[in-house]
């Protein structure tokens, strides 16, 4: 017999033309595809067919050009003056990572990121040490889908268009400068590229000028330097970055998105609008130190280590959910009750409520819920959008955060805590914070309890954390031993008598009291007989 | 004066001749194996219980029932009792049925016989627990009833299953209607493998409903669980569907 054409190899004309004049039964004679049997190959023909309806397909012509840049001249209504200078953060942050872990010995041991606003003149640079740009590589910077970040690194900018954005945000001109740190040291060059007003404002224009610098020396090697002409904002008003609570702003989502980077990797700094001295994690999470017997709610963490597919191939991915207990369950302040999510230690999501909510007590014990999620491994798992700061529920891997049994198992551990802290005395139990935020040794969050747990996707009953995972623990409070008052209403005479039947001597209103409880230890006798 | 017995459930025939009618479906189609374990809400009569000893004793290797009201367990437990003598050997647990524990590896058959609507939001967590951790399997069925009679008003009733009448197709009121009698368990069953997330490892099969009025007018719907994955639309819309009380049979679909 000979063997079957693969449906695959044919160009879509090519499909169309045997779709339109080649019953189903005889294509599935001639052809197959390696991705099904017979029955499944059947149904892909029916779903093409009624897809592309073939019967009534024409002669093919061609129709198409190239994108526009008008998707990143539109930034300016997407991101925030903040989203923007992280996403050229990431870029940064990116490019020294693989830079040091492909050439250590030619990559600045320290990645220093300085952001400047010169009000003079309205323009804000931005400037790193991550190993600059080679000639080559120039579009990186400033064209749309060019990066060399992949969908499959360990990254935190991908999608290739988040400097460019920032860069349409933020200004209305630009110059770049960079000084590229070649590794084999064949060539030490500066290039500067020049975007000004037209060509940023050009949907059509990706060609862009760059000089070679005459003086390298205005840079080191390594730097890269983006000088931006500022955007007048508000239009005919003060310049927002004269007003106190933007500037504010903008540290506070720098510190809220990088804290835990910058604790993890001491050797990342970032200046913000003061060179003498780098950005200081914050400690955002203020968990709850208390301990002792019958008590432990200090805050641990579970990496759980998962494989997932991506087109066929299996990948390593790592889900660190740490969970504690706040100091207090006060609903307003600075740090407020939720979890946290994080794709490779950069926050994109604070204080969420929604995504665990069936996990986690109702009520006033879900003011006591602190804690986050950070998924660590290829830029392509992390359930982030574009502009990294919505979860995208979609995606498969927040099944298994919010479904699987052994996830699910630590979540419970920890909500049956939170419910029973929430039916004590709260404030005392909980206000003792721990004693360092930060374990300066190992360069991460203080976290008394650490586990790891291998967890496999497909195995979902009978699955259980293995005994050594801690599980936090309040001793119970008591349960009110509840009482009701019954009245009961007695003549003098009626008294007289029951005295005399319990045989219970004195003046009536000074033996009341014991002839009630007579009267109730009689009955109960009475009524548990009956039981 | 309420007469001492008046906890007691005693159900009418047109119940059992639904359970019994759907119970000849699964026999005849998805009966696997001679020996089944059977758990159940039996009551204070466990009528059920009689039936399928009576069916095939074969179907009642173990007989476990629950009750949760104190008297009712009262009663039910007398009449485990008088049954015993007959090789009828009924456990009678006080308590919740979703507390059962699995204590075979063969095949269950489960009778939720519930008097109220099998739409609650716990039945949900109760279900996706069961699906979740096991003890509601393949090679397992499941009876389930639930009340077809009054209820808050249809708008608000079919509200609450919008997606589901979305998947399914179905934008007429009228129909609407008719698909949550026909299949309004199912929804919360399907729920239920969501939330469990075993929709893609368990097959579920609804091999039909049937319609009856008993005190109020109920229906007893049966299920068949599998290895595989549920499609939702094909398992709501293979399920036939038969009226006790008119004779009326409505095709798949």
């Amino acid at each position: 017999m000979a063997s079957k054409t693969d449906w695959n190899s044919l160009t879509h004309k090519q499909r169309m033309k045997v779709l339109a004049e080649t019953p189903v039964d005889q294509i599935v004679q001639s052809y197959s595809t390696s991705e099904a049997d017979e029955g499944g190959f059947r149904k892909l023909l029916a779903r093409e067919i009624s897809l592309w309806r073939p019967e009534n397909v024409g002669e093919f012509r061609e129709a198409g050009s190239a994108p526009t840049k008008d998707v990143v001249l539109g930034a300016w209504r997407d991101l925030e003056r903040s989203e923007a200078l992280l996403e050229l953060t990431d870029n940064s942050i990116d490019n020294w990572l693989r830079r040091r872990n492909q050439y250590p010995q030619k990559t600045s041991p320290e990645l220093d990121i300085y952001i400047d606003i010169d009000r003079a003149t309205h323009q804000l640079t931005f400037e790193d040490n991550a190993g600059g740009v080679s000639a080559d590589k120039l579009e990186n910077l400033v064209v749309p889908g060019h990066s060399e970040t992949e969908p499959l690194s360990q990254t935190i900018g991908s999608y290739k268009t988040g400097g460019k954005k920032a860069i349409f945000r933020l200004s209305t001109a630009a110059q770049i400068t960079t000084r590229y740190w070649n590794p084999a040291e064949t060539s030490d060059e500066a290039f500067s590229v020049h975007l000004d007003q037209q060509w940023i404002s050009d949907p059509l224009q990706y060609k862009f000028p760059y000089t070679l610098l005459k003086d390298k020396g205005v840079i080191e090697r390594g730097q890269t330097k983006f000088v931006l002409q500022l955007r007048e904002e508000p239009i005919g008003g003060p310049p927002w970055f004269n007003e106190p609570e933007r500037i504010h702003k903008i540290s506070t989502e720098l510190l809220h998105a990088y804290s835990l980077l910058l604790i993890r990797n001491p050797k990342i700094k970032i200046h913000f609008e003061d060179r003498t001295k780098p950005l200081q994690p914050l400690d955002i999470y203020s968990f709850s130190g208390t301990f002792g017997t019958g008590v432990d709610i200090r805050p641990q963490q579970v990496l759980f280590t998962i494989q997932m597919d991506h087109q066929g191939q299996q990948y390593p991915i790592e889900i660190e959910i740490v969970l504690g207990c706040r100091t207090t369950s006060g609903a307003k302040g600075a740090s407020q009750a939720g979890i946290d999510l994080y794709g490779n230690n950069r926050l994109f999501l604070l204080y969420d409520q929604t995504i665990f909510a069936p996990l986690l007590p109702a009520g006033s014990g879900r003011n006591l819920v602190r804690g986050f999620v950070n998924i660590r491994g290829p830029n392509i798992f992390i359930p982030w959008d574009t502009h990294k700061r919505h979860l995208n529920v979609d995606r498969d891997i927040i099944n298994t955060l919010t479904k699987h049994p052994l996830i699910v198992e630590y979540f419970e551990n920890w909500r049956r805590v939170y419910a029973d802290i929430s039916r004590s005395t709260v404030t005392k139990l909980i206000h003792n914070p721990l004693p360092n935020a930060f374990d300066k040794e190992k360069h991460d969050l203080h976290i008394p309890h650490r586990n790891v747990v291998q967890l496999e996707l497909s195995k979902k009953r009978g699955v259980h954390l293995p005994k050594e995972v801690a599980v936090p623990k309040v001793m119970a409070p008591k349960k009110k031993n509840e009482t009701i008052a019954l009245r009961l209403l007695l003549s003098t005479s009626e008294a007289r008598a029951l005295a005399s039947h319990y045989q219970i001597a004195g003046a009536l209103h000074s033996i009341s009291n014991e002839l009630a409880s007579r009267i109730k230890e009689d009955v109960l006798k009475k009524a548990k007989t009956k039981n | 004066m309420p007469r001492v017995d008046d906890c007691r459930t005693r159900f009418g025939p047109n119940k059992y001749a639904a359970l019994h009618l759907l119970l000849s479906r699964w026999l005849r189609n998805y009966a696997k194996g001679a020996c089944y374990h059977y758990v159940t809400l039996g009551g204070t009569e466990l009528k059920d219980c009689q039936s399928l000893h009576f069916i095939d004793p074969g179907l009642t290797t173990s007989l476990v029932s629950f009750e949760s009201a104190s008297d009712r367990h009262q009663y039910a437990v007398a009449t485990a009792k008088q049954l015993d003598p007959l090789g009828i050997g009924v456990t009678t647990r006080k308590g919740d049925i979703f507390d059962f524990t699995r204590e075979s590896e063969g095949p269950h058959l489960f009778f939720f016989d519930f008097t109220g609507t099998c739409t609650h939001a716990d039945l949900i967590v109760k279900f996706g627990r069961l699906f979740a951790d096991g003890r509601l399997r393949e090679n397992d069925a499941l009876f389930v009833t639930s009340y077809l009679g009054r209820n808050l008003g249809w708008t608000r009733v079919l509200g609450a299953f919008d997606a589901e009448f979305r998947i399914i197709g179905v934008s007429d009121f009228e129909k609407k209607k008719l698909s949550y009698r026909r299949a309004h368990p199912s929804f919360t069953l399907f729920r239920a493998l969501c939330s469990s997330n075993m929709q893609a490892d368990l097959l579920l099969r609804c091999f039909g409903c049937v319609e009856y009025r008993d005190s109020s007018k109920m229906g007893v719907y049966g299920y068949v669980l599998e290895k595989g994955m549920t499609d939702f639309p094909d398992f709501i819309k293979n399920a036939p569907y038969f009226d006790v009380e008119h004779g009326f049979l409505q095709a798949s679909g």
